[in-house]
């Protein structure tokens, strides 16, 4: 059921066309229906937005804050829609501000290894761009062949390598930033260091586009790691995987790459893609290490005797390209694979103390077990960061009511053992309502304060991260 | 309404907003109309009754090149191609069409028109019309006078030889009616095998008024092309993957005998490839050194005639094949889309001509007329001078 009330108002709508150009204003119901949710199950009430601007570059974007904030008009950024928190709802209609066609890559300083881009330019492009020049931008979202660069900085998104490298925000170095008066700031430098004042770009990382547009941003790179391979080890028994995890980073060995999934996950990749999956154990690690020929073997070797000691059944390493890119399309589609089984799916990103992850997994099972429904797990065990994907019908109220309460238990079992309810995928309007388990109240009222001082009028995604009454 | 059929499918898209990594429009236009996500929520929300049909709706839906390539990649396994065209037809049947794409549809179902294009192809070449306009330097002139450039001399007698296999041709409107070149190839090609042709007086195929949503025209076009088949052959040949893989389909929409018919045809329906493959090919030709690659038409996607055409191409000595980026996306023509959506099909096409460029290829292969037009179209936008060829024309050439 539609939920808002169209209020485009035909004068505002030719000013936006007279800065942006016709084509770069949509208003039609039709369009305002495809913008108004994004990869998040959403129920049957759509909150449509009243335009949709495509702006070309940071000018442009200013001018049209500024008239929205004149005017009141709540604005709701996007990029490749793909965020699984009610991100980018448009709860109390107005602008939804689509970066997409801002994706130009503005510098490319190989000498200095850095590189300035819009933020509509998609994280894989970007990937594949430095990687020419043997450089690497290591933050991997799983999705990066469609993920934005803004919605990967709004976020703080972050990947299967960030347990060796880190995620979106250790690689960012400066914004330019459109705020919600329409002004304009930067946030850092073209610098690796920067201590000149407080640090705004971090700031702006993972604020989920409640304090202002980002419209430019500049990333460090590092040089490209010569090699790497993907191994796969399979246990019997989830806990002994979860338990060698553990024992490898005791080792002192940092792969690239260190995921886990169980059985139910690995099931529904293969039938999606054939990846050669050994489907009869209960869970393989996904491991990836790099480095030059001898360390790589070196690192090898370690883990698996450590696997061994931990009961592992069996393992397949993949060193051709081919190969190697069968089996990271394989891990990178689990979400997808998950929706297979029924029409809905959430998928949750809990972060735990690694250590606790055996813990958290069997935690996980009791829960899906209790409340009846079906979970299979994929997580980056090195950060203890886990998905849980939870497959159901929205639209069966009782299940939908089981599903919510598991989900509250899956985040106070986190936040006991020491976690948070979010480690990539941000809070959004889908968890709002749990932020006070995870964040005390002194430390949310400063957050709070933050909040009104960029963004007086509250135009900015309103009603996402805080729990506001009455939506 | 048929979409409501499709309610289920529909609602299983998870939004996780994938397939905008394939979709060749969405790579232009970077809105959610152009992928299938859009599109999706948008009929979901007209079979949950919040919006009705509508010539936006119309709009939305003609932005696809029916290409299928998110179809293939959506991990909830949508059929995007079906769920569209019923859409699509369903609209039509409200009144709600583009009429150019109707016109244009009708024109290939209808032999009079197409004999008329026909001459007219024959004058515009034989008064070298074209040479004379292109002192304009219009792209599409250009195209078109490439189009019909390429010549495959039919064959001086064809004898009328009883052979141990009997294959009936179906050749593609743009064969019959636009440049017989391709056709002249297919009987050149098999002149020398143990294959023999039987010519039969078909319809188009169909297919641009299937995709035009112009069911029931395409209904009585099927059927006569299943009248026009003769009683005894082995095989019914497609030089054209697009011809058949609408053959492959009229059994979902015929019923009765006509069904029966159409399924009984499955099996013999196939690729003037798979012949080749069937009946162990050897090119004998000896290319002069060169470059090739080969671009896979999108009908191409779901069948094994990919692997076939890289199999015969491997067999031809002399020549180097590179694989070019994403050799199976799009190449921009997709039938009307051409004439509906110009602009947009030239940018999809310069995308295209880019990998193909980057692949340092000296000439791409394809299997479909229309390819050609996009391939052609997109190394034009591109300044390139990269020669496309269909496979078949390539073996006699
Ligand atoms: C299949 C699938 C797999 C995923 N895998 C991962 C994963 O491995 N790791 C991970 O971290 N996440 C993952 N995600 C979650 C999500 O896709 C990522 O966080 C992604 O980076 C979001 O990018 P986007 O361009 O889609 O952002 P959107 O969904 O469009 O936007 C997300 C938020 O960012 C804001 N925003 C967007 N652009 C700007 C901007 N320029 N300025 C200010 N605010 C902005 C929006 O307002 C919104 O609040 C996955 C999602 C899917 C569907
Ligand atoms: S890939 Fe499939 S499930 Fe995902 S958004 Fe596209 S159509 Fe929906
Ligand atoms: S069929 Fe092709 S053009 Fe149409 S939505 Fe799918 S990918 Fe895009």
């Amino acid at each position: 059921m539609i939920k808002t009330i169209n209020n485009t108002n035909s004068k505002l709508k030719k000013k936006f066309e007279k800065i942006l150009g016709e084509g770069n204003v949509l208003t039609a119901r039709e369009d305002c229906i495809m913008y108004a949710t994004d990869a998040t199950a959403a129920g049957i009430d759509l909150y449509l937005p009243d335009y949709i601007l495509f702006p070309a570059d940071t000018v442009q974007v200013s001018e049209i804050v500024k008239i929205a904030y004149e005017n009141n008009i709540p604005i709701t950024v996007r990029g490749a829609g793909t965020n699984m928190a009610g991100c980018c709802v448009p709860f109390k209609g107005g602008i939804v501000l689509a970066i997409n066609k801002m994706n130009k890559i503005l510098d490319f300083d190989i000498q200095n290894q850095t590189i300035k881009v819009q933020t509509g330019v998609i994280v894989g492009d970007l990937q594949n761009i430095v990687e020419k020049e043997g450089l690497f931008y290591p933050p991997d979202p799983s999705n990066l062949a469609v993920s934005t660069i803004g919605g990967s900085l709004a976020l703080s998104s972050s990947g299967s390598r960030t347990f060796k490298y880190g995620g979106t925000k250790d690689y960012v170095i400066d914004l330019t930033i459109v705020l919600a008066n329409g002004e304009i700031i930067k946030t850092g430098a073209n610098t690796i260091k920067n201590a000149t004042g407080y640090n705004l770009t971090q700031l702006f990382v993972g604020s989920e586009g409640t304090l202002g547009v980002i419209t430019e941003a500049t990333f460090r790179l590092i040089p490209k790691p010569e090699q790497n391979k993907v191994m796969l080890v399979y246990f019997k028994k989830i806990a002994d995987a979860a338990n060698a995890i553990n024992a490898i980073i005791m080792s002192k060995i940092v792969p690239s790459v260190l995921d886990i999934m169980d059985k139910t996950t690995m099931q529904i990749i293969e039938q999606y893609c054939d990846a050669g999956f050994l489907t009869n154990n209960d869970a393989a690690l996904f491991i990836e290490v790099d480095g030059d020929e001898a360390h790589i073997q070196s690192q090898i070797n370690v883990i698996q005797q450590i696997c061994l000691d931990f009961g592992a059944s069996e393992q397949q390493i993949s060193a051709t390209k081919e190969e190697k890119q069968k089996i990271w399309k394989a891990r990178r589609s689990s979400f997808g694979a998950v929706a297979k089984l029924r029409p809905n799916v959430l998928s949750e990103d809990m972060v735990v103390p690694r250590s606790k992850m055996p813990d958290m997994i069997k935690k996980t099972y009791e829960i899906a077990e209790k409340f009846d429904v079906n979970i299979s797990i994929v997580g980056h065990a090195g950060d203890g960061n886990f998905h849980p994907h939870i497959a159901f019908d929205m639209r069966d109220r009782q299940e939908a009511e089981r599903v919510n309460a598991a989900i509250k238990e899956l985040f106070l079992s986190a936040i006991n053992l020491g976690g948070k309810i979010s480690g990539e995928h941000g809070i959004g309007s889908a968890k709002a309502k749990y932020l006070k388990y995870s964040v005390d109240t002194t430390t949310l009222k400063y957050m709070k304060q933050i909040k009104s001082i960029f963004d007086p009028k509250n135009i900015m995604n309103p009603q996402k991260i805080f729990d506001y009454e009455n939506k | 309404m048929k979409i409501n059929e499709y309610k289920e499918e529909i609602y299983k898209c998870s939004g996780c907003g994938l397939c905008q990594s394939v979709c060749p429009v969405y790579k232009i236009l970077q809105t959610e109309c152009a992928v299938s996500r859009g599109k999706f929520k948008l009929l979901n929300s007209i079979i949950n009754q919040d919006i009705k049909f509508s010539k936006r709706t119309l709009e939305i839906m003609d932005l696809c090149l029916h290409c299928g390539a998110c179809s293939e990649f959506c991990p909830s396994d949508i059929d995007a191609q079906k769920i569209i065209e019923t859409a699509q037809a369903d609209m039509l049947e409200l009144g709600i069409f583009d009429f150019r794409k109707l016109f244009f549809a009708q024109v290939f179902g209808n032999k009079f028109y197409l004999t008329v294009i026909k001459f007219f192809v024959i004058l515009v070449r034989n008064l070298k019309i074209l040479e004379i306009l292109s002192i304009f330097k219009f792209k599409r002139i250009e195209l078109l006078k490439s189009f019909l450039k390429i010549n495959i001399k039919p064959l001086k007698k064809f004898a009328n030889v009883k052979k141990e296999i009997k294959v009936v041709y179906f050749a593609g409107c743009f064969n019959n009616y636009l440049n017989p070149s391709c056709s002249n190839a297919v009987f050149k090609v098999f002149d020398k095998t143990n294959v023999e042709i039987i010519t039969s007086s078909f319809n188009c195929c169909g297919l641009p008024l299937k995709s035009a949503g112009d069911m029931e025209t395409f209904v009585k076009i099927a059927r006569t092309n299943i009248d026009s088949l003769p009683q005894v052959f082995d095989y019914l040949i497609f030089d054209c993957q697009s011809c058949k893989n609408t053959f492959l389909e009229y059994s979902k929409y015929l019923e009765g005998d006509y069904k029966i018919k159409a399924l009984e045809l499955k099996n013999k329906c196939k690729s003037i490839y798979e012949i080749l493959d069937i009946i162990n090919y050897e090119p004998r030709k000896k290319w002069k050194n060169s470059v090739v690659t080969c671009h896979y038409p999108c009908h191409t996607r779901f069948t094994e005639d990919k692997k076939i055409m890289r199999k015969i191409i491997n067999k031809i000595s002399n020549i180097t094949f590179v694989e070019a980026k994403n050799a199976d996306a799009c190449c921009g023509a997709a039938g009307s889309f051409l004439c509906t959506h110009p602009v947009l099909s030239r940018k999809i096409s310069k995308n295209k001509a880019k990998d193909i460029i980057a692949s340092n290829a000296q000439i791409v292969l394809t299997s479909c007329p229309s390819c050609y037009l996009g391939l052609k179209q997109g190394l034009l936008e591109q300044n390139s001078n990269i020669k496309v060829l269909q496979l078949i024309e390539f073996l006699v050439l």
